[in-house]
């Protein structure tokens, strides 16, 4: 009894298996063969086979109607949210970035003309225009 | 011999120009027309909704998951390499957000199908005015009632067409375990249907 039945699962499996993939020709045969003798099997391939056209059939599926306008529209809006989001931070950091900016020219300014006059390139006397040479050694100076 | 070589020769032609059609409506939306995508969404939306409405039955997420679905394809389109079809490659995208919404829902889905079995009988009881109509309907109720693994298969292979081999690519399976999911969900389908072909079968 007991064999029976897993007898027929096995068959019932191959039976499945076989509407999806090709069997083996051992179990293509044994599946002909308890077709042939079992009307209930036969039966069930004829349910199974309904039931396969009606899961196909019901496939022809849509969203209702102006889908892909609505695709579009969340698409553009997407577009727009990003857009939106790349302006701000523009806007943000340009505002920050001009004040930044004065300042850090203002102090780059300042360290390098404090830099050089420590370091003796432009003397002192030079920059206040106080030079030692006297006034009949500059009237020599050639012109060009 | 003769005329499956020409069957052959004939889908290999029909894939290509597929394929061809496929590579320009891309090469149009990544250089800015939006109405390419447009052509896309129109081209793939039945098969993206019988996928996502097999997965998830007919309800408000599943057309927000079918245009989530579109948004993913537009947002990484440029690095689609089409070494899948654009059909493959929006399936796939479409079944993983269909699943994580199944695991999402997780708890509220089993209170959503209590009392199914009543339901069930009723639209058998009423297969015969609308029969069309309500079968559809019973099948999605069916499809709703089973694991999402056994749901996925059948969706795939059964509802969108797709080959085993392709189904076991989509879902990253191996054939014989596909083979074997499709063989057990659809006793279980025929379970949860039965009440129908009682009906069916008392006429």
């Amino acid at each position: 009894m007991n064999k029976g039945k897993v007898m027929n699962k096995k068959i019932l499996k191959l039976l499945y298996r076989s509407f999806d993939t090709e069997l083996s020709e051992k179990d293509q045969k044994s599946l002909d063969d308890a077709l042939e003798r079992s009307d209930e099997l036969r039966m069930e391939r004829e349910r199974a086979l309904a039931q396969r056209q009606a899961l196909a059939k019901s496939g022809t599926q849509t969203f209702g109607p102006f889908f892909p306008e609505r695709v579009m529209g969340r698409i553009e809006s997407l577009g727009q949210t990003k857009k939106n989001g790349f302006e701000l931070f523009y806007e943000t950091f340009k505002a920050m970035f001009q004040r930044i900016a004065v300042a850090s020219v203002a102090i780059l300014l300042v360290l390098i003309s404090y830099n050089l006059i420590k370091s003796d390139i432009i003397p002192e006397d030079e920059i206040i225009f106080a030079s030692d040479a006297a006034m009949e050694e500059i009237l020599d100076m050639p012109l060009f | 011999m003769e005329r499956a070589l020409t069957y052959g020769y004939d889908r290999l032609w029909l894939i290509q120009e597929t394929k061809l059609e496929e590579q320009e409506l891309i090469a149009s939306v990544l250089n800015g027309n939006n109405n390419a995508f447009k052509d896309i969404v129109k081209k793939y939306e039945s098969r993206i909704a019988a996928t996502v409405i097999g997965m998830l039955g007919h309800c408000t997420e599943a057309e927000d998951i079918g245009q989530e679905t579109f948004i993913r394809l537009y947002q990484s389109l440029h690095k689609f390499r089409g070494e899948s079809s654009l059909a493959t490659y929006l399936t796939r995208i479409a079944i993983n957000l269909s699943l994580n919404e199944i695991r999402r829902r997780g708890r509220h889905r089993r209170t959503y199908l209590t009392n199914y079995e009543e339901k069930i009988e009723k639209l058998a009881d009423t297969a015969n005015h609308n029969e069309q109509k309500e079968m559809r309907e019973l099948i999605q109720r069916g499809l709703q009632k089973l694991p999402a693994k056994f749901r996925s298969v059948i969706v795939l292979r059964l509802i969108d067409g797709y080959s085993t081999e392709e189904t076991a690519n989509i879902l990253n399976l191996p054939v014989g375990t596909v083979l074997s999911r499709l063989s057990r969900a659809q006793m279980k389908l025929k379970k949860v249907l039965s009440p129908l072909y009682k009906g069916k079968d008392d006429e």
